[in-house]
């Protein structure tokens, strides 16, 4: 496994771990795209900059950073879902699994990989369940409508959508599991 | 020609059972699922062989139901050949119950199960295995149906020379000594009776003083004495630990790690989910996603389970008609109007109304089938192994608990498992206070109206409330009526698998088809009763005061006041005793509509009463089985009084506390 494409993986990592705080915070408060929020989103995304001395491709990192942040800064503004207290708790726990993950990923070591891979997972499951929701809504409202005159079905876009899309781009460590390793050197 | 099937419990035996016999039969993760004989037929050029699934264990002591089962079935039927069913994922540990099975029988053919997964792990020499046991192996993946053929081949037609394994001298010249005084008895197996009354098994001490072999007793006796100064340890685990020397070395001859650190996904994904920390709120959060998309991907069938039936008002006034109504009005050409009426109106709108929830159910099995099967519910099991050690119970213990959000009937039969009666009862007295399906497919009936917007978080809360009291009391029970050591086990953590589409959906027809035969025959017949006691005496007002339902409602009435609970919802209850789905069909055949049910309840009276669903007396089935179980009358009205007392006990506290604080009103 490409080192550059480790360091870009956890910072990407990073990346989906704030969106999902962000988003599990926003759940649960039914509110979005305020100031504070936003400040608390950009300090998140930029958290693996705490170990730049374990990066080796600095200038690389660098701009995968700032690009990152940006484009959670515009994501954070779209995607208001509605309240949902356990869906905006597991999206914290998802955040917390990923961040948990983050140095000991860059480090190579399995245990890191391991919250990774389980934060990840947990991430495309939570999407996955969601796409199957919508679907069976949409369902639900064209069967409820046999015999009445119903407008097209119209959904708001929940973050886990969003989400799961973004995760399937951070599933590369997972097929370069044998290449980490057990403890520290 | 008789074949046994023996082996750890989740090593796949079930599966091999079933592709050698072609029957279906639960398939699972959990350790101790075949707790009965099961039996079943295979044909090998035309040749008829009998085969026994017997029960899964880790040895062959006599401390166990399902190992006195077991080690008795190869003494006493003597099986042609035993089939040894090992999980080569977990080779070392498995090795040890062949090594007991060596000292029992000549005849047994190794099944290498898992050979896929183990070969990520180890590199495994068969040919080397084959020739050091003196026996066939046979590598099997038994899930994909792969080296079943060559197994009941080489259990047919296989070449046996067994080299059973020795004991350091000291302990094999007395072991021989004993078999010599035997030799009178006229035993068959005189090796095995005389290691085992060198290890002072009770069973086999019993049934040699049935014999008068009192002096083969008195002289096993001095030996172990004797070897028990020699070695400076108890004669079990020296006996035990020669066996693990046996196999440990066994498998260091026949078994190479590939990876040097050993770390396979299995063990990644199990650094997470058994974590200290993140374990409780990652279990936490795949119940909720769970129950979540049970009820919201079964809201669609649901609907159009309740249009085919019941038809619909539309908005414009018109109605489309249901099922029943035509059934009605085709009835009523040839029925008194009074009948056509009962059949429909009574029967068949019960009916639906349990056929609605189906959709839940089938999915709520799906999803238990899918953690079951991917292994991650013996995670949950050994995860909260630390709590309820507290609460006095094994990790087994969890399982049949966690059994019990199925059906409380197989979850009270599956504490057999546990090894000491105490546990047992702790484990049974706590099991009813566990929601059943049954149960969840009311709470999803009565939530999806009251609480509809917050269905999964009022569901999860009210798990929440009953895991909690079931830790509580069985903390309380373990220091007081139940007192007592909770024995040392090992908990099987089974790797992880994909589990297969077939194979969920067999385990879900297994466990919902109960339901559908109980909606077919009690279900049906309850809601006739309660039509009927809501229509009578003749020419009363349907489900009036005067009808017997109602003069019921208006004895037991003032009961519910406190709770919140009206006499139709004490009615429910009542009904509810002889299968809770019925408590369905009671608020159905009672208030005709969901919107009439609707308006009878608050919020808040809606909690209460699902709390009192929750906990009170468990149903006839249950109350028989906990009897079968026991054979004590005192102990099923214990399990009668708690349900009740804790049900009034919230049902009062919700409502009152409730009242206070003006929530739900």
């Amino acid at each position: 496994m490409k080192r550059i494409y480790l360091e870009i993986s956890v910072i990407y990592a990073a990346f989906l771990a704030s969106l999902s705080l962000y988003y599990g915070i926003m759940e649960i408060l039914n509110s979005f795209g305020h100031l504070p929020y936003l400040f608390l989103l950009t300090l998140l995304t930029l958290f693996p900059g705490v170990f730049w001395k374990n990066f080796e491709k600095k200038g690389y990192v660098m701009v995968a950073l700032i690009l990152l942040t940006l484009a959670a800064l515009l994501l954070s503004l779209h995607f208001s879902g509605t309240k949902d207290i356990m869906g905006g708790f597991s999206l914290i726990l998802v955040s917390s699994l990923l961040f948990y993950s983050l140095h000991d990923t860059l480090r190579e070591l399995y245990s890191g990989l391991s919250f990774y891979i389980v934060g990840l997972f947990l991430l495309l499951a939570i999407g996955v369940l969601q796409l199957l929701i919508l679907a069976a809504e949409i369902l639900d409202y064209y069967i409820l409508c046999i015999g009445e005159s119903c407008t097209p079905y119209s959904f708001s876009l929940r973050p886990e959508y969003l989400l799961f899309f973004l995760g399937l781009f951070a599933l590369y460590p997972f097929f370069h599991r044998w290449e980490f390793r057990r403890k520290e050197r | 020609m008789l074949i046994a099937l023996a082996g750890n419990p989740n090593t796949g035996k079930t599966t091999i059972f079933n592709a050698l016999t072609g029957s279906h039969q639960h398939v699972g993760n959990w350790p101790g699922v075949t707790v009965e004989k099961k039996e079943g037929f295979a044909e090998y050029k035309g040749e008829r062989i009998r085969i026994v699934d017997l029960p899964g264990t880790y040895s062959l002591t006599a401390y166990s139901l399902e190992e006195l089962i077991a080690r008795n079935f190869i003494l006493e039927e003597k099986p042609d050949v035993v089939i040894d069913i090992i999980d080569s994922t977990n080779l070392e540990r498995n090795l040890y119950l062949l090594t007991e099975l060596m000292e029992l029988t000549d005849k047994i053919v190794v099944a290498l199960n898992m050979f896929d997964e183990a070969r990520k792990k180890y590199r495994i020499d068969v040919e080397k295995m084959r020739r050091i046991l003196g026996i066939p192996v046979v590598p099997t993946i038994a899930i994909k149906g792969q080296g079943i053929k060559e197994l009941l081949r080489e259990a047919v037609e296989g070449k046996f020379n067994l080299k059973k394994p020795e004991y350091p001298r000291d302990v094999e010249d007395r072991i021989k000594r004993i078999e010599e005084m035997l030799k009178d008895h006229h035993l068959e197996n005189e090796r095995w009776y005389a290691i085992k009354l060198l290890e002072n098994d009770g069973d086999v001490v019993k049934k040699l003083q049935g014999i008068g072999a009192r002096d083969v007793i008195h002289a096993a006796e001095h030996f172990r004495h004797e070897l028990e100064d020699i070695y400076g340890d108890d004669i079990e685990t020296l006996m035990a630990s020669f066996r693990y020397s046996f196999s440990h070395g066994l498998f260091h001859e026949v078994a190479e790690p590939i990876n040097v650190g050993g770390v396979t996904i299995t063990d990644m994904i199990d650094h997470v989910v058994a974590h200290k920390i993140f374990g409780i709120p990652i279990f936490l959060v795949v119940m909720y996603l769970s129950f979540n998309f049970v009820f919201q991907v079964a809201a669609p069938f649901q609907d159009a389970i309740d249009l085919i039936f019941n038809g619909k008002d539309l908005s414009n006034g018109a109605h489309i008609a249901g099922l029943i109504d035509l059934s009605y009005s085709w009835m009523a050409g040839f029925l008194p109007d009074w009948l056509s009426s009962f059949i429909n109106y009574g029967m068949l709108r019960g009916l639906a109304a349990v056929l609605t929830f189906t959709p839940i159910i089938m999915l709520l099995f799906i999803i238990l089938s899918i953690l079951e099967d991917s292994g991650y519910l013996a995670r949950v099991a050994f995860l909260l192994d630390r709590i309820m050690r507290k609460m006095g119970l094994e990790g087994r213990g969890v399982i049949s608990l966690m059994l019990g959000l199925g059906c409380n009937v197989p979850a009270i039969m599956s504490t057999r498992a546990l090894r000491n009666e105490r546990e047992r009862k702790l484990s049974i007295a706590l099991n009813p206070l566990i929601p059943c399906g049954a149960r969840i497919q009311v709470f999803a009936f009565l939530t999806s109206l009251f609480f509809a917007k917050n269905q999964a978080v009022v569901l999860w809360s009210l798990l929440l409330i009953s895991f909690a009291v079931v830790g509580i009391l069985g903390y309380i029970y373990s220091k007081t009526i139940f007192r007592g050591e909770v024995e040392p086990f090992v908990m099987e953590l089974p790797p992880y698998r994909l589990p297969t589409f077939k194979g969920i959906m067999i385990h879900m027809w297994e466990k919902s088809e109960g339901f559908l035969r109980k909606a077919g025959t009690i279900i049906i017949g309850a809601a006739g009763i309660i039509w009927l006691l809501a229509a009578l005496p003749w020419g009363v007002e349907y489900g009036s005061e005067a009808s017997y339902i109602g003069q019921i409602a208006q004895f037991l009435g003032p009961a519910g006041h406190l709770f919140g609970l009206t006499p139709e919802a004490i009615i429910a209850l009542f009904f509810g005793f002889f299968a809770k789905e019925v408590v369905i069909d009671s608020f159905t055949v009672l208030f005709g509509s969901k919107q009439a049910l609707l308006a009878s309840m608050t919020q808040l009276q809606a909690y209460s009463f699902l709390l009192f669903l929750l906990f009170y007396t468990p149903c006839v089935a249950t109350l028989a089985t906990i009897y079968q179980e026991t054979r004590s009358r005192k102990f099923v009205f214990f399990v009668v009084i708690e349900g009740l007392a804790l049900a009034v006990l919230f049902s009062f506290l919700a409502y009152n506390i409730g009242l206070l604080l003006g929530v739900g009103g």
